[in-house]
Order: C-alpha cells, then sequence, then structure tokens
C-alpha cells in the first residue's frame, strides 16, 4: 500500500475520530445540563416544602403552646410540644399513663376524637377479655382449661369494689344434642320470618312489623346462630349486612331517632296497627339495640365502619339528658308536636343505660337503682321501682327478662370492664337483684309447686300481650295485660325466660324448667311463647324476640358473656364531624375515660335486708 | 392450586346465597292468625261520666295505644278501640267479669261470664245463651234473700221487663229440678246491655238509658286522630271465639239474625243490603206483633200498652239506618210479653215494681238525646181517649218509613233476584192507591196484604236458643197465626176497641213524624182514618 494512501486513510479516521467526539461531547454537555436544571427544581420544591412544614409545625407549637399557657393542668402531656393535627402523639401520651386524668371538656374539640376510650384493661394493664372461638372451632378440651366458675374461691357476696360474686354458677359447656337442636329450631323463626327486602325480622310470626328490641333480638340469634356454627359467614355477612344498610338508610321519627315501629318489608315507619305512621321512639328499645350494635361491633371489626356510620345519623339529642336520664319520645294527640317522658323503670331501664353508656354516653341516673323498693315473697326482698304509677303513670313490673339480658349479653358488669373474672359481677347490685329474681321464683316453685319463668309475652288472641310479672301494682305474681287488666288466666311458664334461668343458674329446678321447654316448638316457625301455668297447653306463637333470647341463652353456656372487648384505637363514631357542630347538635359522646365511667353502687343485700 | 378452593368458595358463596334467598323471601305463611281487625270504637268518646281515655303500656310492635277506663251503675270498666271490654265490680277487673268480644269489625259483640252469653238481636234485643242447659231446667233471678222463677221466654230475645228484672237482680240462678245447676252473677248486666248497644250505635249516647251519668257532650266531640277508628286497623288476632261455645255466631253471620249488633260498621255493599233486608223483615215482624198486641189488650191482662209504655223507654235498640229505624228499633220492642207465666208463678207483685218502670223513665231529662219520634209522646200523662186512632196513626206512619226503606232497598239491590225486586218493587202509587181509596177495615186488609205482597211471610228467626222449647210450633206457622189473628182483629168494632183500650195512654200527636216516621205509626194513622169514616 503506497504511503500517501496509508496518511490519506489515517487523516480520515482521525477526523472520524474527532468528529465523533465532538457529537458526544455535545450530548453529554445536553444530558448533564437538564439533570442539573431538574435536580434545581426539585431542590427548590423541597426547600419550599419544607419550609411549609416548617410553618405548619411551629404554628401547631405556638397552638400547643397557647394551650398549656391556658390549661397549666396539661403539662403533663409533654408530648403536646410536638402535636400535630393526627393526634398520634396525644395518644401516646395517654396510652403511656401521662393523660389519665385528661377533663375531656377542656380539650379541644378537635383533639377530644382521638383520644382512646379508656376500659379497665387500658388502666390497669390487665388482659382484655377476646373474643372465643366458634363452638365448631373450639379445642375439645376448651372446657377443660377455661377458668373454672367460682375457681378463685370468693365468696358469695360484695367485693371491696363494689362488685358481686354469686352463689350460683351459670352453665358452660358445648351444646348437646337436644339444645342443638334447639338452636336449629330457633334460628328457623328468622329463616322463616326474615325479610329479604329489608334484612328485616317480623316481631311475631307472619306479622311484618318490628321495633328496634325485637331487631336486637334477632340480630342476637344471627350472632348466636354464627357463633354456634348453624349457619357460615357468607349468609351471616349477608343477613348483617343487609340489615345495617337497611338501618344506615332508615327513616328516623323527626329526624332524631328510629322510630318504635317499623314495616319489615319496606322499612317504612308505622304506627301500632302497621300503617304507615309515625309514633315516636323508645328508650329502652334504643338502648337495646346500642349493646347488640356494640357487641357486633367489638366481636366484628369489619362492620365497625357501618355501625358507626349509621349511628352518627341519629340526634341524641333529647334521649338522654344531662343529669342521665333517659326519655322516650311520642306524638301528642291535639298539637301533633313531639312529647318526651322519662322512660324505663327499675330492670329495663339500667340495661337500657347500659346500652347508650357502651357508645360513650353518660346515662348516670338511668342506671342507678334508685329509687326502689322491696317487698317481702317468699321470703324474698323483691325490689320494685319505687315511682308510683299513680303519679307517673308507667307500671313498675318486676319481669325476668331484664336481669337476663343484662346477665346473658353484659354478665352484670360494668362497661368499662373488658378484664375481670366472669365470676366477679362489677356491676354488683345488678347481679345481686338478678339472684333475688331467680330466688322468688325457685321458692315459689318449692313451696307453691308452680313451675314459674315469668316474663313479658304475647298470648293469641285477646289482649295479645301480657305482663306476667312477679310483682306489680301490689300484687305479687301480678299477671296484667297492657291496660292494667289482672288476667291470671295468661299466667305462664315463659320460654325465653326458662332458658334464660337455666343458663345463667345451674339449680335442679332450672333442669327443670329446662325440660317443660326445650321441646315446645313448631319445627318449622320456632319455640312457642311459652307454657301456661293453668295447665291450658302452650301459647300458640312464635317471636323474635323469644327465639333470639333463646339462642342468646344457648350462645352463653358456649361462649360465656356474649360482650367482648373492643380492638382498641380510635373509632369512626368518635372521630367523625369534629370539624363541623353535628357533633354539638346531636350531643354525639366523646370517647369515655376512667372519670367518665358507671360508679359500682352496693345496695343492701338480701340478708342484710331481711336481717 | 389457588383456583380450587377460590372455586370452591364461589359455589358455596352461591349455594348459601340462594338458599339465604329463598329462606329469607318467605313472608308469612299463616298470616291467618294475624287477621287485622278494625277499631269500632273511639277511645276518647266517653262511656260515663268519670270515665278517661289512657294509653296502654305497650312493648312490642302492635296493640291498641289506647284505651277507657271507668265506674258506672257499679261495676269497673276497660275498653279497647275493638270493642274488647271487661265489667267487674272489682277494680282490678279480676272477679266476676263480664269480658266482651266483637267480631267482624265490631258488628257482633258477646258478653261472657262462667257460660252466660249475651248479645243482641238484630232488632237490638238482648238475647242470653246458656252453655249446657236442657228443656228442663228453670231459671230464676235471686237477690240472694228469695228467688223469683223466671219464664221461659229467657232464652228467647228478652223483653224490657225481663231485662230489667235482671238488671235489678243480684244472680240468675239455674235449677234442674231441685238441684242448682249454676248460679251467675248479673253484677254488670245492665251496663253490658247499655255498652252492647252503645256499641252497635256507634257510641251514640242516645241508648243510655234513664239516669245513666251521660259524660260531657263536649269531650265526646274532642277526640283526637290517634283514636279515630277510621285511622285504625289492628294488627292483632281477630277475637278467637271458640266454635263450640260460639255456634250462633256462624248463623248470626250468615242469616244476619240471631246475635249480632246491627250497626253497619263494616261498610260493604253486599252486607248493607243484607241488613237492610233483614230489618225490612224485622219491622214486618214488629208491625204484625204490634197488631197482635193490638188485639191482646182487650183481654185483661196486663195492658199492651202498658208494655209500650216500659219499650218506650229502651231507645236505640239495635239499629241501622239511624234515626228512622230508630224509631223502628223502638217499636220493634213493643211486643205484648206474655207474663202470664210470672204471674201464674206468682212473681207478678215482684214484677209489679217494675210494670211502671217505663213512666219515670220517659219523663225525665234524657230525652234530649232521643229523636221526636212518636215513641216519646207514649206517656201515661198524655193519655186520649182516642187512643186507637192514634196507634192507627202510628202504624200508618211506619208504612210509610217501610216505603221508603223499600225503595232504598230498591238502590241496593244489586243482589237481590229480578223477581225479590219486582215484587219488592211493586208500584207504590198503587199500594197508595189501594189505601187511601179503602177506608176502615178494608184499608187495613189492604196494608197486610201489601206487606204480605211485599214482603212475603216474615223469615223466622234463627233460633236463638241452644235448648229446644216447649212451643216447637214452627216460626212460619206462628206468624201465619199471628197474620190471621191480625186479620180477625181487623174486624172488630172500633167502638167497641176505644170503649176498651181508652184507659190506655196512646199518642196523641204525631210530630215530625215526616222524618222518623215509622211503620207501626203508619198503621195507627190509618186505624184512625178507619174510625173517623166508621164514626162517620
Amino acid at each position: 500500500m503506497p504511503a500517501q494512501l496509508r496518511n490519506i486513510i489515517l487523516i480520515i479516521l482521525a477526523l472520524g475520530l474527532l468528529g465523533s467526539a465532538i457529537s458526544g461531547a455535545i450530548y453529554l454537555g445536553d444530558a448533564v445540563g437538564e439533570t442539573v436544571n431538574s435536580n434545581a427544581v426539585k431542590l427548590a420544591n423541597a426547600r419550599a416544602e419544607k419550609t411549609a412544614i416548617e410553618t405548619e409545625r411551629a404554628a401547631n407549637e405556638s397552638l400547643a403552646t397557647e394551650f398549656l399557657k391556658e390549661n397549666p393542668e396539661y403539662s403533663a402531656l409533654a408530648s403536646l410540644e410536638n402535636a400535630n393535627v393526627n393526634g398520634f402523639e396525644i395518644r401516646t401520651a395517654i396510652e403511656n399513663g401521662s393523660g389519665a386524668n385528661v377533663d375531656m371538656e377542656s380539650l379541644p374539640s378537635l383533639l377530644r376524637g382521638q383520644l382512646p376510650s379508656q376500659s379497665l384493661s387500658t388502666t390497669s394493664n390487665a388482659e382484655k377479655r377476646v373474643a372465643p372461638p366458634r363452638m365448631c372451632e373450639m379445642p375439645e378440651d376448651y372446657f377443660d382449661n377455661l377458668e373454672r366458675p367460682n375457681g378463685d374461691a370468693k365468696l358469695p357476696g360484695y367485693t371491696d369494689e363494689n362488685g358481686y360474686v354469686r352463689s350460683y354458677k351459670p352453665r358452660r359447656g358445648f351444646l348437646n344434642e337436644r339444645e342443638i337442636q334447639a338452636a336449629k329450631v330457633a334460628w328457623g323463626y328468622f329463616e322463616q320470618f326474615t325479610q329479604e327486602s329489608t334484612g328485616l325480622a317480623n316481631s311475631v310470626g307472619g306479622y311484618p312489623s318490628t321495633t328496634l328490641w325485637d331487631t336486637a333480638s334477632y340480630i342476637s340469634g344471627l350472632v348466636a346462630a354464627y357463633e354456634l356454627c348453624l349457619i357460615e359467614k357468607p349468609q351471616f355477612d349477608k343477613r348483617i349486612m343487609r340489615l345495617l344498610t337497611t338501618f344506615r338508610k332508615l327513616k328516623l321519627f323527626r329526624n332524631e331517632m328510629p322510630n318504635k315501629v317499623y314495616h319489615t318489608k319496606t322499612a317504612a315507619q308505622v304506627d301500632y296497627s302497621n300503617k304507615p305512621g309515625e309514633i315516636g321512639y323508645s328508650a329502652l328499645d334504643i338502648g337495646r339495640f346500642m349493646v347488640w350494635m356494640r357487641i357486633i361491633r367489638n366481636r366484628y371489626p369489619y362492620l365497625a365502619n357501618t355501625i358507626d356510620n349509621m349511628l352518627l345519623r341519629w340526634d341524641y339529642s333529647n334521649i338522654i339528658d344531662e343529669d342521665g336520664v333517659m326519655f322516650g319520645a311520642a306524638v301528642d294527640k291535639e298539637t301533633k308536636e313531639t312529647i318526651y317522658a322519662q322512660e324505663g323503670r327499675l330492670g329495663y331501664e339500667e340495661y337500657a343505660a347500659k346500652g347508650f353508656a357502651l357508645w360513650g354516653f353518660k346515662p348516670y341516673f338511668a342506671h342507678r337503682a334508685e329509687p326502689y323498693l322491696t317487698t317481702n315473697i317468699l321470703d324474698v326482698r323483691v325490689p320494685y321501682d319505687g315511682r308510683d304509677p299513680r303519679v307517673f303513670h308507667s307500671q313498675n313490673y318486676v319481669v325476668t327478662e331484664s336481669y337476663l339480658l343484662d346477665g346473658l349479653e353484659l354478665n352484670w358488669d360494668l362497661l368499662h370492664d373488658d378484664a375481670s373474672s366472669d365470676t366477679v359481677h362489677s356491676d354488683g347490685w345488678r347481679a345481686e337483684f338478678a339472684d333475688r329474681i331467680y330466688q322468688v321464683q325457685h321458692n315459689r316453685f318449692e313451696r307453691d309447686g308452680y313451675m314459674t319463668a315469668r316474663s313479658e309475652h304475647n298470648v293469641k288472641g285477646p289482649p295479645y300481650f301480657t305482663y306476667d310479672t312477679i310483682y306489680s301494682d301490689g300484687y305479687p305474681w301480678n299477671t296484667v295485660t297492657p291496660r292494667g287488666d289482672y288476667s291470671p288466666d295468661h299466667a305462664a311458664v315463659a320460654t325465653k325466660a326458662a332458658f334464660g334461668l337455666w343458663a345463667l343458674w345451674d339449680t335442679y329446678y332450672t333442669d327443670i324448667l329446662y325440660e317443660a321447654v326445650i321441646e315446645l316448638f313448631d319445627p318449622e316457625r320456632g319455640f312457642y311463647e311459652g307454657l301456661y301455668e293453668g295447665g291450658t297447653g302452650h301459647i300458640e306463637i312464635q317471636t323474635a324476640n323469644n327465639n333470639g333470647i333463646l339462642l342468646a341463652s344457648l350462645l352463653h353456656k358456649v361462649q360465656g358473656r356474649i360482650l367482648t372487648g373492643g380492638a382498641g384505637g380510635s373509632e369512626v363514631w368518635y372521630t367523625r364531624f369534629r370539624d363541623r357542630d353535628v357533633r354539638i347538635r346531636r350531643k354525639l359522646p366523646d370517647p369515655p375515660q376512667q372519670a367518665d365511667w358507671l360508679p359500682a353502687y352496693r345496695h343492701p343485700a338480701q340478708m342484710e335486708e331481711t336481717q | 392450586m389457588t383456583l380450587k378452593p377460590r372455586l370452591t368458595f364461589c359455589i358455596a358463596s352461591i349455594i348459601l346465597g340462594s338458599s339465604f334467598n329463598a329462606a329469607i323471601a318467605q313472608d308469612a305463611t299463616n298470616n291467618a292468625s294475624f287477621e287485622s281487625s278494625t277499631a269500632v270504637l273511639d277511645t276518647a268518646i266517653l262511656f260515663a261520666i268519670g270515665a278517661r281515655e289512657a294509653e296502654q303500656a305497650i312493648r312490642g310492635s302492635f296493640g291498641w295505644p289506647t284505651f277507657q277506663e271507668g265506674f258506672v251503675e257499679s261495676v269497673y270498666f276497660r275498653f279497647d278501640p275493638d270493642g274488647y271490654a271487661r265489667f267487674s265490680p272489682s277494680p282490678r277487673l279480676d272477679e266476676d267479669v263480664f269480658e266482651i268480644q266483637c267480631v267482624q269489625n265490631g258488628s257482633a259483640c258477646i258478653a261472657q261470664k262462667n257460660g252466660v252469653e249475651i248479645g243482641l238481636t238484630p232488632e237490638g234485643r238482648v238475647q242470653i245463651r246458656f252453655d249446657g242447659i236442657t228443656p228442663n231446667d228453670n231459671f230464676f233471678v235471686s237477690d240472694r234473700k228469695s228467688e223469683l222463677p223466671l219464664p221461659p221466654t229467657i232464652l228467647e230475645p228478652l223483653d224490657t221487663r225481663l231485662e230489667t228484672l235482671l238488671s235489678s237482680s243480684s244472680e240468675l240462678v239455674i235449677k234442674r229440678e231441685l238441684e242448682v245447676l249454676q248460679s251467675i252473677s248479673l253484677a254488670g248486666f245492665s251496663a253490658v246491655t247499655t255498652y252492647l248497644r252503645w256499641v252497635a250505635q256507634k257510641q251514640s249516647p242516645r241508648v243510655f238509658p234513664r239516669g245513666w251519668p251521660v259524660p260531657a257532650q263536649a269531650g265526646q266531640s274532642h277526640s283526637s286522630g290517634l283514636t279515630q277508628p277510621s285511622e285504625w286497623e289492628t294488627t292483632t288476632n281477630a277475637p278467637q271465639v271458640s266454635n263450640t261455645t260460639w255456634h250462633m255466631q256462624s248463623r248470626n253471620l250468615s242469616q244476619n239474625q240471631g246475635f249480632s249488633n246491627a250497626g253497619p260498621v263494616g261498610k260493604g255493599r253486599v252486607n248493607y243490603q243484607s241488613e237492610q233486608y233483614g230489618q225490612l223483615q224485622s219491622e214486618f215482624q214488629v208491625m204484625k206483633e204490634e197488631l197482635a198486641a193490638l188485639r191482646s189488650g182487650t183481654s185483661d191482662q196486663n195492658p199492651p200498652v202498658n208494655a209500650n209504655q216500659g219499650w218506650a223507654s229502651q231507645v236505640d235498640h239495635g239499629t241501622v239506618f239511624g234515626n228512622e229505624i230508630q224509631s223502628v228499633g223502638q217499636h220493634s220492642d213493643i211486643v205484648a210479653p206474655n207474663y202470664n207465666a210470672l204471674q201464674n208463678s206468682n212473681i207478678g207483685s215482684a214484677l209489679a215494681p217494675h210494670n211502671n218502670f217505663a213512666a219515670p223513665f220517659n219523663q225525665g231529662e234524657g230525652m234530649d238525646f232521643r229523636p221526636n219520634t212518636g215513641i216519646q209522646s207514649q206517656f201515661p200523662a198524655q193519655r186520649s181517649d182516642d187512643a186507637v186512632l192514634t196507634r192507627v196513626a202510628n202504624l200508618e206512619a211506619k208504612l210509610e218509613a217501610l216505603h221508603q226503606l223499600i225503595t232504598r232497598q230498591h238502590k241496593y239491590s244489586g243482589t237481590a233476584s229480578k223477581v225479590d225486586q219486582l215484587q219488592l218493587l211493586e208500584t207504590p202509587e198503587t199500594s197508595n192507591k189501594q189505601i187511601y181509596t179503602s177506608s176502615g177495615d178494608e184499608r187495613i186488609k189492604v196494608l197486610e196484604n201489601l206487606l204480605l205482597q211485599r214482603l212475603g211471610p216474615t223469615k223466622p228467626v234463627a233460633d236463638p236458643t241452644p235448648v229446644m222449647l216447649e212451643t216447637s210450633v214452627s216460626q212460619d206457622r206462628r206468624e201465619q197465626e199471628l197474620v190471621e189473628e191480625m186479620l180477625r182483629k181487623l174486624d172488630f168494632s172500633p167502638a167497641k176497641a176505644a170503649t176498651t183500650i181508652q184507659t190506655r195512654s196512646s199518642n196523641p200527636e204525631i210530630g215530625d213524624s215526616s222524618e222518623y216516621v215509622s211503620l207501626s205509626d203508619y198503621l195507627n194513622r190509618v186505624l184512625k182514618n178507619n174510625e173517623l169514616n166508621t164514626n162517620n
């Protein structure tokens, strides 16, 4: 190859390399420039964001500082100095015990909702009561390992904390074949009489109306059916969601609280004749409903949001006053205006009050036994409401049901008690009164031979409903109609009362009651309402209340106290509407703190009274 | 690996969901036990002075929100809007209780106590039924010191005297031979019968007997919407009455006879027609009985006019069509009761105090509530020698009323056969022409023939008694005899009749009969005209 040609080729290659180098340099410069520019923007944004955060934090710190200056008693909340609007620091501070005595009234509204509710387990670091497993998921030795009732050998009577230890023990264990059959039959009522359109169950057989009380009984039946493995979760979810969805859209009595009665097919407000109309609301019914809302909220946290939002629609401004008195509502016949009247008598009143207390309300007065009196029946001082029916125009029926429900669902405990042993009933006087209610019926059987398990119940034909009481109107064993007629022919062993007594009092007498009612059913329609005392057969009516309480009794045998501890943490129930005046207008409560707990009272016990 | 469980879950969900749907969709399969019944009473309208409306303590989803309670005639009472009531001397209403249940939306109410059932006939007369008695059983009333035997007519619709006797007695004793079969307290009998009539009359205060503590009218109009019966339809069971003890009910409902409050609570047109027809039949029966009473007045028995006076105090028995029929209802009781048995049983003296009870009953202030019918003027104080003439005039007025009712029946005769309609609607012009062109006895005969032609023989009242009486003669035959007797009576001399009956009280004025004219008034008027013609 000649030397010139080789030089030319080398020159061309050199020029090519030079060009490539120049092109690469230019491209590289552009890329670097773009990156530099981008980083500059990001840096500027970051600086701006930092400035904003610092400004906000400074504002918060300023707010907190001002608050602490005005409220030096909260200096213990040291972490408030770093508080921001999400309140985690507040929660942390309180959970650490530094905020145990927070005065909720003085806290800004925005801050209150995020405070967690205080219960016995959070303040004493005791082990929180958790939901027991479903019956079909229990190991065979489940009850062998369970705390034995009265196993701690505490003597019957009041404790130093005004709790009460009963001399009787409840029945615990797996259901036997007869009881499983009974549960299936009772659940059959709800399979038969639940309306698909609304998810509501009829109160009485095929008649399409219901109350909140009876709806709560349906929910108790539904929970029991699931926990006793009669139904599985898909069906449980479908039923409960349909029901809660209906309640989410339920028309309220004058935009306040649920009407007393609803049509189960349409969920429309109806009157006592099931015609469209509004008749007011019942604080007792609503109280029982709220007990069961809390039960399913605690047991099934995935339903919490639905339940919270449903209950947040209601206006609680008139149902409980500042003294803790519960009021029902009715419509004035002349003016059509709403009339509010105190509702509830000894037994029912305290039970319903607990329902409100479970949601942070403070029904102090309603929860007290006073005013009450006692009367001696068969050597038992039976307590009854001291408000004179002639003055207050409201009867003071003494029946078993309200005491049973308190025992089955709440273990006669106070609402903040999510940790104590089941053998100690922290709402002591309720358990002690319940024992008297049992004992007087037991004594009647032993002395007079009458098998007795008294409650309110429906009857077929006039008067359609009776208060089959232990005591009312000044008479023992008084069976009266809603208008006050003495109707002894309708005295009966109420199926729900018999099952409840059987579950909570493990005695030979309740064994007899059990035998009397365990097969008292129509296999297609559920358990009959009861067995007439006079030997005229059974009451040929099936109701939601009867079958629901029966299922709750069976559930109690398997799982004990039905209300379990909550999941803890913030609740939409307490946090929503904090930025608006809705909570003030509807008197929505704040998370209960220790200072808000219902007090434990002690009343003269039966033995002391008779001495 | 993960598909299978998901598929299984989906299938399970579908199956469970479908079963849920199937189960949940089932409505009441036996709603029959919760048939609706309608409120028939407004508990805001007081039954007696001192009564009050109160609210019931309802815990469930249905029931009556109100009731009324009070004290009257020595008994306490409470009643619901559907008519269910209890009357008892005890404030707890727990002893010696009359329990009243109403069926068919209150069209028939029955009071029960210890196997005794009390109801109203379509004519508004009280009828008592006893369980487990035989034709040989005897009845007595007792004041706890002495006993008075009662006639077998106690098993038939009661006349005023018998009803008053029962009201004023303490006990009703049933004896089989010498053995006391049953002793039934009559406490509250008067209040219960008044209540039954009050319900039948849609709570009209006119049914209250003299001396009744009539509540203020203002309170009655002060009723609220809550207790408006029209607003209500109870969710409760229809009252259950056992077939064995209430065998009469079905007859009542099907034949509109026997116990039945005649109040048209049920608004069905068919019911309305059937009730009207029943009333027409009843009215005709009454007219015939009244004619029979006129005839029997010539005997030495208690003068029928006295009986008439007595019944005149019983107002508004079992009426249907308001005031028009009320007057007829009053006359429906103008039946000369056969008190021979009473007198033969030496209880005439016991009845004597009651024989004159009508007089004070009709002279009182309670008359304000009653329509100005001819009945009111039949007071002893207004006696007239022209008794026959007056009664004829009354019968004539009744006939006019009957004609009006027949015309109304025609308007509602959708279910009546054409033949029946033709019979019922035979030209009134012709009838009137026949009546007014006739005179004296002929006019009466014409009237009788017309009535028979229009209505046919009166249907016998369904045997209201649970046992067969000794008088087993069929009702048809008895009525036929009655008609024959009436026809014979029409042949009597008016002058003689006038002298015979001149001692009786009479109704000298028809007064405002244009509105409340009755059949008997009409016939009375005819007789009066007849007498005048004869005298001329």
